[in-house]
């Protein structure tokens, strides 16, 4: 495989970049289906049956597919100080789609063709998922720090040889 | 080849250890909260498989001149996690929509498999000109409006709002009272109407003749046994006091049952 050279490998074996980046798109695939089709589907299947929720088709799909590429680029360049910064901005715009779920986390839905109005309030799950993202963001940090401070420290463990 | 090999049984540098825990704590957080959607979403479904209920409402009068509507709904929680916080709001409005009485239980927990009855009462006072006197003799269409609100699971605030049409059977439906003469200071006093109610009526109408300037021209009354679904219809020749006119003036009526019930009927004008 081609690509840009290769660090030295003193006990690591790092797969080659067009490896990574195959790799990364294969993992990109089901990463659009969860974070992309999945939800336009539902929004469209409980749009058809007269159910709007407040979110957006547009919202879905841009934060979806930001989120689906940062993470796919996270592992393209994980053997390279910019794992920490790309894993950081993967997770930070979870975050923010976490938090503009968080702000219209309250579904009044009428049931179509009778008078039942159902009211769900998703903000503690919202909340509790804000969680995960927190910590790949404290993780991306800690890890920007490692690189900065021990270059190449990591790479025997995240690619043994 | 030693050297090489010596990175994978070395401990890992501590800003590794830290990052990779942190990673790990993400993702756990992550499954444990897929796996609680997933046990709620299961739990939910049982709890949708065993539906609430009701008693139906019955309905009576109260001494303090209060219309009572008392029921209970029989709420199942079937699933394997608790309904907190669960209030149940209950209103009525009449026709025209306007306000009739409310009732509001709560907060209750449910217990997982449990099946709690929630009484629901709705007290209607009659007073004068309020349209709970209308409920009295105008048969009509209520909205009963019910919304309720609960936590399930800890995790999802949740609420219910339905508005149904009830019909309404008045228990003096189209009172009437007419009055005629029958003779030198008699006057003939007939009350009409159906009770349309889903209970009897035992007791009596006692029946005041007052004259336009206020003052009691003579009174009556007539005992009252009217099964639900019935007509009533007495005539009673009243003595109007020497003096008195009533030509003008109004035939007040109260319906009086045991236990000290007055319920105030409708003034109508003689004539």
């Amino acid at each position: 495989m081609s690509g840009a050279p290769e660090p030295p490998t003193h006990g690591f074996q790092i797969p080659p970049l067009g490896q990574r980046i195959l790799a990364s798109g294969l993992r990109l695939v089901p990463l659009l289906v969860v974070l992309v089709g999945l939800p336009l589907a539902g929004l469209t299947f409980l749009g058809s049956h007269g159910i709007s929720l407040p979110v957006s088709d547009l919202t879905v799909t841009g934060f979806g597919l930001a989120i689906a590429v940062l993470a796919a680029a996270r592992s393209v360049v994980r053997p390279s100080r910019a794992y920490g910064p790309v894993s950081i901005a993967a997770s930070a715009t979870a975050f923010v789609y976490l938090l503009v779920l968080l702000t219209e986390a309250s579904y009044h839905i009428a049931v179509p063709g009778s008078s039942v109005t159902i009211s769900l309030n998703v903000a503690r799950l919202i909340a509790l998922l804000l969680l995960v993202p927190a910590f790949g963001i404290a993780a991306g940090v800690v890890t920007t720090i490692e690189d900065a401070r021990h270059p190449m420290e990591r790479l025997p463990y995240e690619y043994p040889a | 080849m030693a050297s090489v090999l010596l990175p994978h049984f070395r401990r890992p540098p501590p800003l590794y250890r830290l990052a990779l825990a942190l990673r790990r704590v993400g993702l756990l957080v992550l499954v444990l909260i897929l796996l609680g959607l997933a046990l709620e979403a299961y739990s939910v479904s049982e709890v949708v498989r065993t539906m609430p209920s009701n008693s139906g409402f019955s309905s009576q009068f109260l001494p303090n001149g209060t219309f009572e509507l008392a029921g209970s709904f029989h709420l199942p929680n079937g699933g394997f996690l608790p309904i907190s916080d669960f209030r149940l709001h209950l209103r009525l409005l009449d026709e025209a929509r306007a306000f009739l009485g409310e009732s509001e239980t709560g907060p209750l927990t449910l217990a997982p498999g449990s099946n709690t009855s929630i009484p629901i009462v709705v007290y209607l006072p009659f007073t004068a000109g309020s349209s709970v006197d209308s409920l009295l003799t105008v048969d009509q269409t209520l909205e009963v409006q019910v919304w309720a609100n609960a936590t399930y699971g800890y995790l999802f605030p949740a609420g219910i709002a339905i508005a149904t049409n009830d019909s309404w059977g008045a228990p003096f439906a189209n009172y009437a009272v007419t009055t005629t003469s029958a003779g030198a200071g008699v006057l003939a006093v007939q009350i009409t109407y159906q009770n349309h109610a889903a209970f009897d009526e035992v007791g009596s109408l006692d029946f005041a003749v007052v004259a336009s300037g206020g003052a009691t021209c003579g009174t009556g009354s007539l005992a009252v046994n009217v099964p639900s679904q019935q007509s009533f219809q007495e005539t009673q020749n009243v003595a109007i006091a020497s003096g008195c006119d009533p030509t003008g003036g109004t035939v007040t009526a109260s319906f009086l049952a045991p236990a000290d019930v007055v319920v105030p009927l409708p003034t109508e004008a003689t004539g």
